[in-house]
């Protein structure tokens, strides 16, 4: 059997293994229930299914503030209540995107000219990461972010070995998707567009540079240009998703206000805090060989300049990430050194790729060390694995990160399920209510069911039966309405419960009701 | 022969300040008197791991019993473990084994404890030897070699572990032998006694056998590189017996061959009737007193002693932390970095081991919950990686030109971690880890040290713990000119080895 063959096969082993580790993972956490965990993960489900389903269904349903793809390649699927209500819809394609990863950081570390153990050494420490293996089995986009961001890196690498147009437009393309998962990705277009420029301009000229930045651009920036137009033409507002109520802006401005966003600001505790989520996402020992990969990848001779440029938008994440707490357009909560909680911890696990490739280069460069690499990583992953140590799995129990929303869920699921009567409830605080009370998204009139909402929000006592919602708390827009409105009187508290409060029409009035969607074709 | 000369002065000299700085008292106290302050706090026993060590050697010598007396008991906690209604060790047994002989040597001079203390300087003075040996074998030369060992043992938290009653000398001993033998040809003698050492290991401290991992890999590739002779292959059979003096240990004391110390529930204090009773720092909390008065509710599992969310924490304690810290109480580690690039360079084949057991160690007690050590001097869990660090010293020095600015630094760094590790070696290595220290104020009402400043303090204030210098010392010297009388001969004796060393390069 000849390299290329055997090369082949190894990859195709490689395949086969992520494949089973991604399904297993999967099911294991479907079967404890921890797939739904995460308030956010149960938020993109519902996003996608109010695209197909509801009272207000369309593609104008992907909203504002969360960038659209993931949403959107859930269509095809979350028709289907069971892809919905377990997850499959979203996990389906982070579990996709955790293998493609995996054989991208093989692949890449293939362009760097490493052995076959460093590939593999490289692969594991990505895989065998239970931050990983866990938000790959949810309908977080962390996965998908990675997928795409490393696919545009990877091809940045080979358009810097080889010159090739066609490389740098597919890494333009991967590049633009990851900018409509995460905003992650706007940085990511922004350092590779530098890369592309320098390293055109050095190679050639100015004016080829400048059509080569063009090219890319225009490709990369493509999904930018989109959801700018997105927000104008739904919103009204090309600067919607920035500046909006529901913003992370508006979040965090909150957060400020209150006190707690201490990094905000602060570039020494941003770095802090985001160093410790990155140690603890890659259980340290990882993140530190990859550094001690990462500076022998800088210096190693044997390596073209534009290979190591090209490596540099590994990085690209880690700056990201430091920058946005300190502008404080992100938040993170690391329990000990902001709080007493978690929070977005998970954040961490975006540098989990580089760190892996970094890993596998240091076992290639280690020569007779290598065994000694390798052993070490794995002795700190056995612990990982035994203690079942994962920052992303407490955030999601335990910390900020997480809703149990199950009594008022509860509630829906047993007197609202065989009861007519639409439920008022407002999504942007209660997503996790709408989508654990298991009833069909038409049962909701919510902020994206237009007329529907302005109605209800104004009579109330003629379109709900249930209201959801926050008491006494203004940011949670039904209670901001609905409680100045004279019909509100209808109503009776039926429960306090954490997170929401639940009222009840007084049956007097229930015969007034409005029982069925009357509201055909909306736009 | 100047430089043979030279190292040989220097040995005496290391068994000289050994000797001057062991920790103890004259006499052989009864159980009874192990507890009063002048064997326990204020005396030799000042810890609780060197109270539970000792605890099993008394008891097996003095009672003939592998349980305790109820006043040895009392002396044990809080380390004491609880078994079947009786007290028992909560440590491996093998220091306890190894230091008997000097225990019972000490017994017919009167010193019983003292001897048994300077047995673990015995164990000190050999792994300053093997170091020096070893890196000679790496290529360091007689005097570089030589200070190595004298690097490894006054310069590092070994010093204060050198005169005291903990495990860590024995278990870099054996890990030293272990390595020195893999240097030679392998035979089956040499073979069977690396396994009867891993084995052994594990009697000592339990987490030696996960630093023994790379050492038998080592071994096996050796073995199984080796022509003919299969017969070579039983050389694992000398496993077996120091297994079956631990299996035969646990089962006296615990009624399971298998059980490890660890997984004992634990006394943390004994009430008047000689009953386990609620420590005074848990009365008047909300904590579950249960488990206190009924240990045997207690649930421990060896594997969650280590974690991988420690790890970051562990590492910042081990390196950087001003309680613990390498920077603060050994910074000249950190030049080892020299002699382990040289050998990476050179492709030598013992360092992938050395690395290996330096980097098990270092992760190993990252990875445990308690990197402090529990009220200590210095990182005394890394004991075995300041010995294979001090070999790369030794050839680092050898290797790199003998330039001023190199041999400067080298100096400068020597003789401040000297002086920091002569304090906490001739005091006390009772500081308390930092993250304590508020707890601490407030019971005592006065500001709580827990850098190397509190050792000092001790100077100051004359608390040495120097059997040599309570016995005769004190009559001649106050506590500062003794800790200067043994710092000389450490720093002469160092600085002669490196202008030994400077004019053996010249010719």
């Amino acid at each position: 059997m000849n390299v290329t063959n055997s090369s082949r096969l190894f990859l195709r082993l490689i395949f086969t293994s992520l494949v089973v580790l991604s399904v297993v993972y999967y099911l294991r956490f479907l079967q404890n229930g921890l797939g739904l965990a995460y308030n956010d993960a149960r938020s993109h489900l519902d996003i996608g299914r109010r695209v197909v389903e509801g009272l207000k269904p369309g593609l104008a349903q992907l909203g504002s503030v969360w960038l659209p793809l993931t949403h959107a390649l859930m269509i095809p699927t979350i028709g289907n209540d069971f892809m919905w209500h377990s997850g499959l819809s979203g996990a389906i394609q982070s579990m996709a995107a955790f293998v493609a990863t995996g054989i991208l950081i093989y692949k890449f570390l293939e362009r760097l000219k490493v052995g076959s153990l460093g590939r593999l050494v490289g692969v594991a420490v990505f895989a065998v990461n239970l931050n990983v293996l866990y938000l790959q089995s949810t309908a977080m986009t962390e996965l998908m972010l990675l997928a795409t961001m490393t696919a545009g890196c990877y091809k940045l690498l080979v358009w810097h070995q080889t010159d090739n147009l066609l490389e740098l437009i597919q890494s333009a393309f991967w590049i633009m998707l990851s900018t409509l998962i995460r905003y992650d990705g706007w940085f990511l277009l922004l350092f590779s567009t530098i890369l592309v420029a320098l390293h055109t301009w050095k190679k050639k000229n100015y004016s080829t540079a400048e059509g080569m930045t063009i090219i890319f651009c225009t490709l990369g920036g493509l999904g930018i240009a989109l959801w700018f137009l997105w927000n104008q033409l739904i919103f009204k507002d090309a600067l919607y998703f920035a500046f909006g109520p529901f913003s992370a802006r508006a979040q965090q401005a909150q957060l400020s206000a209150a006190g707690v966003l201490a990094t905000k600001g602060n570039l020494g505790l941003s770095t802090k805090i985001y160093f410790y989520a990155l140690m603890y996402n890659s259980y340290t020992l990882p993140a530190i060989l990859g550094l001690i990969g990462a500076i022998i990848l800088l210096k190693d001779k044997a390596l073209s300049l534009s290979t190591k440029l090209a490596s540099l938008t590994l990085l690209a994440p880690l700056a990201f990430n430091i920058l946005a707490l300190y502008l404080g357009f992100s938040v993170l909560f690391v329990q000990g050194l902001s709080g007493n909680t978690w929070f977005n911890v998970r954040y961490g696990v975006m540098l989990m790729p580089s760190i892996a490739i970094f890993l596998g280069f240091l076992v290639h460069k280690a020569g007779h060390l290598r065994w000694t690499v390798v052993g070490l990583t794995a002795f700190v992953l056995f612990f990982a694995m035994a203690n079942q140590d994962a920052v992303t799995i407490d955030d999601a129990r335990v910390g900020a990160s997480q809703k149990n929303v199950s009594e008022v869920a509860g509630f829906l699921n047993t007197y609202a399920k065989n009861q007519p009567g639409f439920i008022l409830i407002s999504a942007a605080s209660h997503d996790a209510i709408i989508f654990s009370s298991g009833l069909p998204m038409k049962r909701f009139i919510h902020e994206g069911t237009g007329a529907y909402w302005e109605a209800a929000t104004t009579a109330p006592e003629r379109w709900a039966r249930w209201i959801i919602m926050r008491t006494y708390d203004d940011n949670d827009l039904t209670w901001k309405f609905v409680s100045r409105t004279q019909g509100f009187s209808s109503y009776d508290l039926l429960f306090h419960l954490p997170f929401a409060d639940v009222y009840e029409i007084r049956s007097d009035y229930l015969s007034q009701l409005q029982y069925q969607p009357v509201f055909k074709n909306q736009k | 022969m100047k430089g043979k000369f030279l190292t040989i002065t220097v040995s005496i000299i290391a068994v000289i300040v050994l000797a001057g700085s062991v920790r103890g008292l004259l006499g052989n106290p009864t159980a009874s008197e192990l507890n009063t302050p002048r064997w326990s706090e204020g005396g030799p026993f000042e810890l609780s791991v060197e109270r539970g060590r000792f605890s099993v050697t008394f008891s097996l010598i003095e009672d003939g019993s592998f349980h305790y007396s109820i006043p040895l008991a009392r002396f044990a906690v809080p380390d004491l473990g609880y078994k079947d209604g009786k007290y028992v060790s909560l440590f491996a047994p093998g220091l306890s084994f190894l230091i008997a002989p000097g225990y019972l040597l000490g017994k017919l001079i009167g010193s019983g404890p003292l001897l048994s203390y300077a047995t673990v300087s015995l164990f000190a003075f050999l792994n300053f030897l093997l170091v020096g040996v070893i890196s000679r074998k790496l290529g360091a030369s007689l005097f570089t070699g030589s200070l190595a060992g004298l690097t490894f043992l006054f310069a590092t938290p070994a010093f204060a572990y050198s005169v005291s009653l903990y495990q860590h000398h024995a278990s870099t001993l054996l890990i030293l032998t272990s390595i020195y033998l893999l240097t030679q040809p392998p035979n089956f003698k040499r073979l069977a006694l690396v396994w009867f050492f891993m084995a052994f290991s594990f009697t000592v401290d339990y987490p030696n056998l996960v630093m023994f991992v790379p050492i038998a890999l080592f071994a096996l590739v050796k073995t199984f590189n080796v022509k003919k002779s299969p017969i070579k292959l039983l050389s694992v059979l000398a496993v077996v017996p120091p297994l079956v003096l631990l299996g035969y240990f646990n089962l006296k004391s615990y009624g399971n061959p298998f059980q490890l110390a660890g997984t004992i529930s634990g006394v943390r204090a004994i009430d008047a009737q000689g009953r386990p009773g609620v420590p005074q720092a848990a009365q008047n909390t909300q904590q579950d007193l249960e488990r206190f008065v009924r240990p045997e509710i207690q649930k421990k599992s060896a594997v969650n002693f280590f974690k991988s969310r420690n790890l970051l924490n562990g590492l910042y304690i081990h390196f950087i932390s001003p309680d613990r810290g390498i920077i603060y109480f050994a910074p000249i580690v950190i030049l080892a970095i020299f002699g382990a690039s040289y050998l990476f360079r050179s492709h030598h084949p013992l360092l992938p081991l050395l690395i290996s057991v330096l980097g098990i160690n270092l992760v190993l007690y990252s990875l445990w919950g308690d990197p402090w050590g529990g009220w200590g001097f210095g990182s005394r869990y890394l004991i075995p990686s300041y010995a294979l660090s001090a070999i790369f010293i030794g050839v680092g020095l050898s290797k790199s030109r003998p330039k001023p600015l190199v041999s400067a630094l080298f100096f400068a760094l020597f003789v401040y971690s000297v002086a920091v590790n002569l304090a906490g070696a001739l005091t006390s290595s009772a500081n308390p880890p930092q993250v304590e220290i508020l707890a601490l104020e407030k019971i005592s009402g006065m500001q709580q040290k827990y850098t190397v400043g509190r050792n000092f303090d001790h100077l100051s204030a004359g608390r040495l713990k120097s059997f040599a210098f309570k016995a005769f010392g004190s009559k001649y010297f106050n506590s500062w000119q003794y800790y200067h009388l043994i710092l000389f001969p450490i720093v002469i004796s160092g600085l002669g080895l490196l202008v030994g060393h400077t004019a053996y390069e010249r010719h």
